[in-house]
């Protein structure tokens, strides 16, 4: 498709999202407000899994510290526009620290470590009952006010407009192959003179900024935190949104956390038990097994081929094991 | 107060072990992490209550670890074999398997956690002035059993060699003849047993609820990390350290951080030791 075509494509989608709260009930569309704030996370994650190849299981201590920094702030009476900036700030100042560390692991260590990240830091916020409020939330937070409909359209605008920014920063800037280098052949990347820590570092903190942003705007929209909205079971849960929207596709990403969000209630019709759950899981893996690029991948096979900026992938090491001739599927 | 402490860092690191062992195992085979281990801990702790009014404790303990055989079945068709050389792919798909085997619990078990009690919890022995339950005995008991079978399997038994010849490489092993799929279901039906065992060794030492065994698993992470990844002697030493840790912050230094201190630890480890503490040996190619 041409890019002239692809940018009616998108205008149509945002003018369809746009029309939403005409067609449906304030359930749905605080569903779908929520929806879109959880996509800012998984963006977080395109970036810092799906372009730079580091795996995260971390990212709910992003959230829940740009969260809980705005909401305790603001409670403490500061102005607005501070509480976001330092909503903002703390977890982008984390992800330089953790960071720093664990752009020298590799594979799963880094998973774990970053694991450790997300444990350490729910813990604090149950923790810490002097600042958090721990396992009572924190109540009364001051935002704005929007009403429904304005909090739609901001979060919408906050979304498409990452959406589209990642798109292209993935597409068409010297960043983005940068960071695909690093994820695709570390080792061909830093003696093509990539400064592969350096990037890493970047590719976290970016991550992080984003994650926080998510945080921020949970918090002003919700006004009511808990610490378990930030365990790890939700830094899993938006590893799978991520993946099942395509890790490397912001566009995937995007569509899989409205979907995702939406499908437990869609699925209420099933009845009101843990069946629906059962559905969601399963439905999941039906995703993985029959389109294993992700909703991304089904999108760009259906609009056709994309730019080429992108190497073609090639295998890593293990891969080339385990894809061994005498091993069938 | 010491006996207490030390009895207590052995009832963690045990189940710990068990549940990271089975974990090693899978990962050293197929490349994979698997994220369900959790929820066999829970299936199996449920099973192994279930059939004990029956069958009596320690013959249930046998039951869940051959449910859960079946279930590790199940698990290897659905979410590994699938995923082979996409390993993000398979992480996610075993959480998956998790949340479907989370709700298949509370859709047959029910949501409300409840206890599990055996006649051995009411026995006990005492040494100097302590007195210790023989539940707690038999939890570190039957786990060294356990682990000491799993490493008489590992390094003495023909199973074991061709275990250790996919783990070195899978497509040499499968070269020579071995079964590379049989491996791969084997290994994960052994961890997923490993896991009941511990889930049904641990369950009448705390209560048994659905959501039960994450903790267990993220720990088990802990260990396996600490202990460096695919091997399996560094595992149960980064199990021993983990459990330990646990039971001595929890008395000394605060009970509610002590899964903190467990990672924060493990963070402080990664920093000097990116590779753990036993290095697993990792050729990069160009």
């Amino acid at each position: 498709m041409s890019s002239a075509g692809l940018w009616t494509l998108r205008l149509v989608c945002l003018a369809l999202m746009a029309a939403l709260p005409f067609v449906i009930g304030p359930f749905w569309l605080q569903m779908m407000t929520q929806a879109l704030i959880y996509s800012l996370v998984v963006f977080s994650i395109n970036v810092l899994t799906g372009f730079c190849g580091l795996l995260s299981f971390g990212q709910a201590g992003f959230v829940g510290a740009g969260a809980y920094t705005f909401g305790v702030l603001s409670i403490a009476g500061a102005p607005i526009f501070l509480c976001v900036l330092a909503g903002l700030a703390l977890p982008t100042l984390l992800g330089l620290l953790l960071g720093l560390p664990a752009a020298r692991l590799k594979g799963h260590y880094l998973a774990i470590g970053t694991l450790g990240f997300g444990v350490l830091g729910a813990q604090m916020l149950n923790n810490m009952v002097d600042v958090t409020r721990g396992p009572m939330g924190l109540l009364g937070i001051h935002s704005v006010d929007l009403g429904q409909n304005g909090w739609y359209y901001v979060l919408l605008v906050i979304s498409f407009g990452a959406m589209t920014g990642l798109n292209a920063m993935e597409r068409h800037s010297f960043l983005g192959v940068m960071l695909k280098s690093v994820k695709y052949d570390e080792i061909s990347a830093e003696s093509c003179g990539v400064a592969t820590f350096g990037v890493k570092l970047l590719a976290f903190c970016g991550s992080a900024f984003l994650a926080g942003l998510c945080g921020v705007l949970l918090a002003a929209y919700m006004r009511f935190l808990t610490p378990d909205l930030f365990v790890p079971t939700e830094s899993f849960r938006y590893l799978m949104i991520a993946v099942v929207g395509g890790a490397g596709s912001a566009t995937g990403g995007f569509i899989a956390s409205l979907f995702l969000t939406a499908m437990p209630e869609l699925l209420r019709s099933l009845g009101e038990t843990n069946f629906r759950l059962l559905v969601y899981g399963i439905m999941v893996l039906f995703v993985l097994w029959f389109v294993p690029g992700g909703i991304g991948g089904l999108v760009e096979r259906v609009i056709g081929h994309r730019a080429g900026t992108a190497p073609a992938r090639p295998q890593t090491d293990n891969a080339a094991h385990i894809a061994a001739p005498g091993v069938s599927r | 107060m010491f006996v207490q402490i030390i009895i207590n860092g052995l009832i963690l690191a045990s189940t710990y072990a068990l549940v990271a062992v089975g974990l090693t195992l899978i990962f050293g085979v197929m490349r994979m992490v698997n994220f369900a281990e959790g929820q066999s801990v829970m299936i199996g702790a449920f099973v192994a209550a279930t059939a004990a009014p029956y069958v009596g404790y320690i013959p249930a303990i046998g039951v869940a670890m051959m449910v859960n055989a079946l279930l590790g079945v199940v698990l290897e068709r659905t979410a590994f074999r699938p995923f082979r050389g996409m390993e993000l792919n398979g992480l996610i798909a075993s959480m998956g398997m998790s949340i479907i085997l989370i709700n298949l619990a509370e859709l047959i078990w029910g949501t409300d956690p409840r206890p599990f009690d055996t006649a051995l919890n009411n026995i006990s022995v005492t040494f100097g002035t302590v007195g210790v339950s023989v539940q707690r005995l038999v939890v570190i008991g039957c786990s060294l059993g356990l682990l000491l079978a799993l490493w008489w399997l590992v390094q003495r038994s023909s199973l074991g060699r061709q275990f250790r010849a996919v783990s070195e490489d899978a497509e040499v092993a499968s070269t020579m003849g071995i079964d590379a799929n049989r491996i791969a279901r084997t290994s994960v039906v052994i961890g997923s047993s490993l896991a009941a065992a511990a889930g049904a060794l641990s369950g009448p030492v705390n209560m048994l609820a659905p959501d039960m065994g994450q903790a267990e698993m993220l720990n088990a992470f802990a260990a396996i990390i600490l202990g460096g990844f695919g091997n399996v002697n560094g595992t149960i030493l980064g199990a021993l350290v983990i459990g330990m840790v646990q039971s001595v912050s929890a008395v000394y230094i605060s009970n509610a951080y002590s899964n903190s201190i467990a990672f924060g630890l493990l963070i402080v480890t990664l920093i000097f030791f990116p590779r753990g503490l036993v290095p697993e040996r990792l050729d990069e190619n160009v």
